[in-house]
């Protein structure tokens, strides 16, 4: 087939489009859309959408952020301060590796059935219970928190590499709910970016209590974000099922500094599915996302570190985590896994802490540190790229009544 | 504003940037003057969002003496202060991925024109930008409103030039869909 009667393949008609193509394909694409009114239309839509695209508009900036810089600029409160982090890291390749020496050590160890970071392939049902010393497998502490909480983690114990995992339920009796204490915990954000160095002077102020949830024992977990130089605060209200830790409903409220714009964003979680509604000014959004697996709930927002306090952290514990979120593919939920891979000591302006340090192979690398005593969140850290890296600290914590 | 500025309404780009680096902050105010409306537009098509993209600008101009350091002053500034917004806000959505659901927060409609038509069909697209990935949003945005060459996309996202204009392909391909379903 000529060239003339063989259709180019989008890209090149949009290369084209854009003025683009290389020496000779520009020609040849020309002739064919002569004959061809289909890829004409292609190529007229690519240009109709720059054209309005260009004319889009957008908000003018603030006339008062200047001022607002400058006078932070000025002030003492280190707006702009050097930071430290670890050493600079290629995660792109990084992870590629890491996933790679995961996938060969699975099929090594033969444990792909069971391992459960995609996890949610039935298990047999008499499974035979854990070596002794187990901490993560079968009928463990962990597997029967995470059940019966509904927690979306799945475990997978290298050391138990061939110790099946039980699908069924646990029940409420084997959890633990003293792991979880009234706390408040305060949180800062700093980030630093393509040499500019800056002190993201965004706080976290996360309150955990004791309450009841239509009538039933719960924790709420409030937590007030106040955005840097006052643009804006944050609140979530997270009420979770004080024997299953499942959440139970969340509230996300956002309120911009100046114009009082307020968004609202509210889920309320069931068994197999979580109802979204969104809202801000005059629009609208309400929908529904089934849950991969009715038997894990989602972990969202502030009560992901409230999960770390609930697990049985040990070296060499992995599990996975299912997050509500809006993944970049465009997916409504998404798998994260954490697995300890060591342990540090950690000083953040809250104290020093011996902690766990975990590894999220799948989360752009991030790591957390997890206090060993009351395993609260100590800090995280992650470089995206060679030009970014961010990390949050634990700035306070103060045990409540 | 104004008042801040009058003193540096005459000078080149590379005068005030020589000056910001110094520190005036006089500077740094008509920098912002000069560049705030295309960095803010850029910010706010690539994050989606006016609150976010009024702190990818606000980080910009807070950090910015110290960074006009890397500023060599070979090419054009504007040039140069649209990458450096670009990548600011390509953290910020990392980070708001990772740290929060995000509710979709809408902002104003484009609102100019004579054309009935022009006006549903950049509504639609507004929209329908706003849906995309964060991924593919982003090559769209640096390519049909801000004229980046695919090579250029590479450069500043850090992928090759196949995957930028394949990421392009997909956008157009979903808002094609998007608009013909709401058109």
């Amino acid at each position: 087939m000529s060239w003339l009667r063989r259709h180019p393949d989008p890209v090149t008609l949009e290369r084209y489009a854009n003025g683009e193509s290389p020496d000779g394909e520009g020609e040849r694409v020309q002739s064919h859309l002569l004959a061809c009114s289909s890829c004409r239309d292609h190529v007229e839509f690519v240009r109709s959408l720059a054209r309005e695209a260009s004319q889009l508009s957008a908000p003018e900036p603030p006339t008062d952020l200047i001022r607002r810089v400058v006078a932070e600029r000025s002030s003492s409160h280190g707006t702009i301060v050097a930071l430290a982090g670890p050493a600079r890291r290629e995660l792109r390749p990084r992870r590629v590796a890491v996933l790679a020496a995961v996938l060969a050590l699975v099929i090594l160890a033969g444990i792909l059935d069971r391992l459960v970071i995609n996890g949610w392939s039935p298990h047999p049902a008499n499974s035979s219970g854990p070596a002794e010393g187990a901490d993560c497998m079968a009928n463990s502490p962990l597997r029967q928190l995470l059940n019966a909480s509904g927690l979306l983690l799945a475990t997978a114990c290298a050391q138990q590499a061939t110790e099946p995992v039980p699908s069924e339920p646990v029940t409420a009796a084997v959890l633990d709910p003293s792991r979880l204490s009234p706390v408040r915990l305060r949180y800062e954000d700093r980030s630093t970016t393509d040499g500019i160095v800056t002190v993201v002077r965004s706080e976290e102020e996360l309150t955990v209590q004791e309450t009841t949830f239509k009538e039933m024992p719960a924790w709420r977990l409030v937590a007030v974000r106040e955005h840097r130089f006052g643009a804006g605060r944050n609140f979530d209200t997270t009420y979770i099922d004080r024997e299953t830790l499942r959440p139970l409903t969340t509230d996300w409220h956002y309120v911009t500094c100046c114009t009082n714009k307020r968004s609202h964003t509210r889920k309320a979680y069931s068994a197999d599915s979580v109802t979204v509604h969104s809202s801000f000014k005059d629009w609208r959004r309400d929908f529904t996302v089934a849950l991969p697996d009715s038997t894990m709930p989602i972990a969202s927002g502030t009560h992901v570190n409230q999960l770390l306090v609930a697990l049985p952290l040990s070296q060499g514990w992995e599990g996975s985590l299912l997050r509500l979120g809006w993944d970049p593919r465009g997916e409504p939920w998404y798998r994260t896994s954490l697995r300890v891979v060591g342990d540090d000591k950690v000083s953040v302006p809250a104290g020093t802490f011996d902690c766990w340090r975990l590894e999220s192979p799948y989360d752009s690398g991030t790591i957390w540190w997890v206090s060993k005593d009351q395993q609260w969140l100590i800090k995280t850290w992650y470089r995206s790229d060679p030009d970014y890296e961010h990390e949050t600290v634990l700035i306070s914590a103060e045990e409540l009544d | 504003m104004a008042g801040l500025s009058d003193a540096w309404a005459h000078s080149t780009d590379a005068e005030l940037a020589a000056r910001t680096r110094e520190g005036d902050p006089d500077a740094l105010a008509a920098l912002y003057e000069r560049f705030a409306g295309t960095l803010m537009r850029l910010a706010y098509h690539t994050v989606g969002s006016a609150a976010d993209a009024e702190d990818v600008l606000h980080d910009v101009f807070l950090g910015l003496p110290e960074a006009l350091e890397r500023y060599e002053e070979r090419g054009n500034l504007e040039a140069w202060l649209k990458r450096v917004t670009t990548r600011m806000a390509l953290t910020h959505l990392r980070s708001r991925d990772r740290k929060r659901e995000v509710a979709f927060a809408p902002h104003d409609e484009p609102s100019v024109s004579s054309d009935e038509t022009a006006i549903a069909r950049r509504i639609v697209l507004a929209r329908a930008l706003r849906t995309l990935p964060d991924s593919l949003r982003v090559v769209f945005v640096l390519k049909q409103i801000e004229g980046y060459t695919h090579q250029e996309i590479g450069e500043l996202l850090g992928i090759r030039v196949g995957t930028s204009q394949v990421r392009f392909h997909r956008a157009v391909k979903r808002l094609q869909k998007l608009i013909r379903s709401e058109l």
